[in-house]
């Protein structure tokens, strides 16, 4: 089974994560529908590096900021998407 | 306070006469038993407060503040440190504060939830306990990865749990939301039972 290497858990199995999306700027609430069209439903789809939230809903119930290798499976990078303490 | 009842009162199997098929004539590698009068807070601080939460916590509680996926304290009372900022406070009634007195001590710096009525909590111990689990959840329960004092949220089946070693039997605590509890409770008994399976109720 994959597996991530969460930030606070350590390495866990894939079924304690549930995939959110692909990361991308959340539009304002008065955004217009064009730009929200955009973020609800388009996506690149690239072949390789893609960044990723993911919800680690059977462990710690942080979201986490993944890229991952869509053709690979390699996880590239993995960090809590939570901002710090500076954004306060 | 509400009455505290057991989240297995109507099961057929906690009358010892219905489980004489689970005769314990062999080894018995495996007990399990209910905890019924668990109290259990969780509590929740916001990202900027964190640190002052974990401090004002530890002493309101007068337990060490446990690093990430541990606990401190003892059966009778424990903290348990389960994602950033977010602790579950465990123990027998009388000894786990009132929701009303650690909420004061947080004020503006965490939330406080009472969840004592809304889990259930099992107890699994002995020489197959690691085994009984590892029918029911991925995590890695031998010494060297979950050791003694190791509190995590983790996967039991479909469901989540909160999941403690807390000795060296081992024993293993399972807080499941406690509309699962009959679920957890057969799967527990199916799982334990070609160990040699005691149950205590
Ligand atoms: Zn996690």
């Amino acid at each position: 089974m994959q597996q991530f290497n969460c930030p606070f858990c350590g390495t866990r199995d894939q079924s304690e994560f549930t995939y959110g999306r692909e990361v991308a700027p959340v539009p304002a609430l008065d955004a217009s529908p064009a730009d929200w069209q955009r973020f609800v439903y388009e996506r690149d789809n690239p072949c390789g590096a893609h960044a990723e939230w993911w919800h680690h809903n059977h462990g710690c119930r942080q979201w986490l900021e993944i890229v991952r290798d869509t053709l690979t499976h390699e996880v590239l990078e993995i960090k809590a998407a939570r901002r710090s303490k500076e954004r306060a | 306070m509400l009455e505290r009842r057991s989240a297995l009162a109507a099961h057929p199997l906690v009358n010892p006469a219905n489980r004489a098929d689970l005769s314990t004539a062999g080894t018995v590698r495996v007990t399990l038993s209910e905890r019924p009068t668990l109290s259990i807070l969780q509590v929740s601080a916001f990202a900027q407060t964190a640190d002052a939460a974990g401090i004002y916590l530890a002493g309101a509680l007068e337990l060490e503040l446990p690093a990430a996926n541990r606990f401190s304290g003892d059966l009778r009372k424990s903290v348990r440190a389960i994602g950033p900022g977010i602790w579950q406070i465990v123990g027998d009634d009388g000894a786990v504060p009132e929701a009303a007195a650690i909420r004061a001590t947080l004020a503006g710096v965490a939330t406080v939830v009472d969840l004592s009525h809304a889990r259930a909590a099992f107890q699994v111990s002995g020489a197959a306990a690691a085994r009984t689990l590892a029918k029911h959840c991925g995590l890695d329960l031998y010494t060297p990865k979950f050791p003694t004092g190791s509190a995590t949220n983790t996967r039991f089946g479909h469901i989540g749990m909160t999941l403690a070693r807390i000795d060296d039997a081992p024993t293993f605590e399972l807080l499941v939301f406690r509309g699962y509890a009959e679920f957890v409770f057969e799967s527990l008994v199916e799982a334990a039972e070609e160990f040699g399976l005691l149950i205590l109720t």
